[in-house]
């Protein structure tokens, strides 16, 4: 095992890789729902509840590039594949994933360079994430 | 008595988790209002207790954390230690997994889970 150069992460989204990333973020929640009774001898317990899972990653636009999603994919009523490479050894940390799109920000400052933003959620089938590299 | 430093703390959660730069318990216990008018001073008794754990590390894969598995899964046993001698042990749902990776740094991560049952040192 060995830490991962954030530098080596990939981005993929409906199938193509995105240029340009700066950085991303993925989160996995699992809300628990509490099941404390009078004979829980004083302490809280708790049982799993809903699970969700959302993405973000942003980074510089590229000229030319034909890979960004677009305003219809925030419409589209289908998700679309996910894959998240965090570092540079070894397999992806999340594999398979199915998410809608569900925003896009594109930013032009003065003093930067063209850049957007792009987030999602997972629906319906958990994803497969690997952690063995 | 002496200080501690951090720098020796230790996480298991599931199978030991490496890379990891801080970890967090806190407890807490709920103190109903048991105030009434012949009280001179607000008065309280002890209600129920609970507590939550995180940490936050740089990524190395490996067996643990899993949250393929933990999020969506059962309680897991975890074991937190000052690498001094005290260690605090129980089962928690995880209930936040978060990584992040940035263009200038490595792969960082973070967990959130919500202890269950006893937690014990």
């Amino acid at each position: 095992m060995a830490r991962r150069a954030g530098k080596d992460s990939t981005f993929a989204f409906d199938g193509a890789t995105i240029g340009g990333v700066e950085s991303m973020t993925f989160t996995y929640e699992g809300a628990v729902v509490e099941g404390t009774g009078m004979d829980s001898a004083g302490r809280r317990t708790w049982e799993r509840g809903r699970v969700s899972a959302s993405f973000e990653a942003n980074g510089h636009w590229e000229t030319g590039a034909t890979e960004y999603p677009v305003a219809a994919d925030i419409e589209a009523a289908a998700v679309k594949a996910l894959k998240m490479n965090f570092g540079s050894t070894g397999g992806p940390l999340v594999s398979s994933a199915s998410a809608f799109l569900t925003g896009i920000d594109y930013v032009d400052s003065l003093e930067g360079t063209m850049d957007w933003t792009m987030r999602g959620v997972i629906s319906g089938t958990a994803p497969t994430i690997d952690v063995s590299s | 008595m002496a200080r501690i430093s951090g720098t020796t703390g230790t996480v298991n959660f599931g199978g030991a988790i490496t890379g990891i730069t801080d970890w967090t318990i806190n407890s807490v216990g709920d103190m109903p209002d048991a105030t009434g008018m012949d009280s001179s001073i607000d008065e309280y008794v002890r209600g129920l207790r609970s507590y939550t754990i995180s940490c936050n590390g740089r990524w190395e894969g490996g067996a643990a954390p899993d949250p393929g598995t933990d999020v969506p899964g059962a309680a897991v046993a975890f074991l937190f230690g000052d690498g001094q001698g005290t260690t605090y042990n129980g089962n928690a749902f995880m209930t936040r997994f978060h990584a992040e990776a940035t263009i200038d740094g490595v792969v960082d991560f973070s967990l959130e889970a919500q202890g269950t049952g006893a937690l014990s040192t």
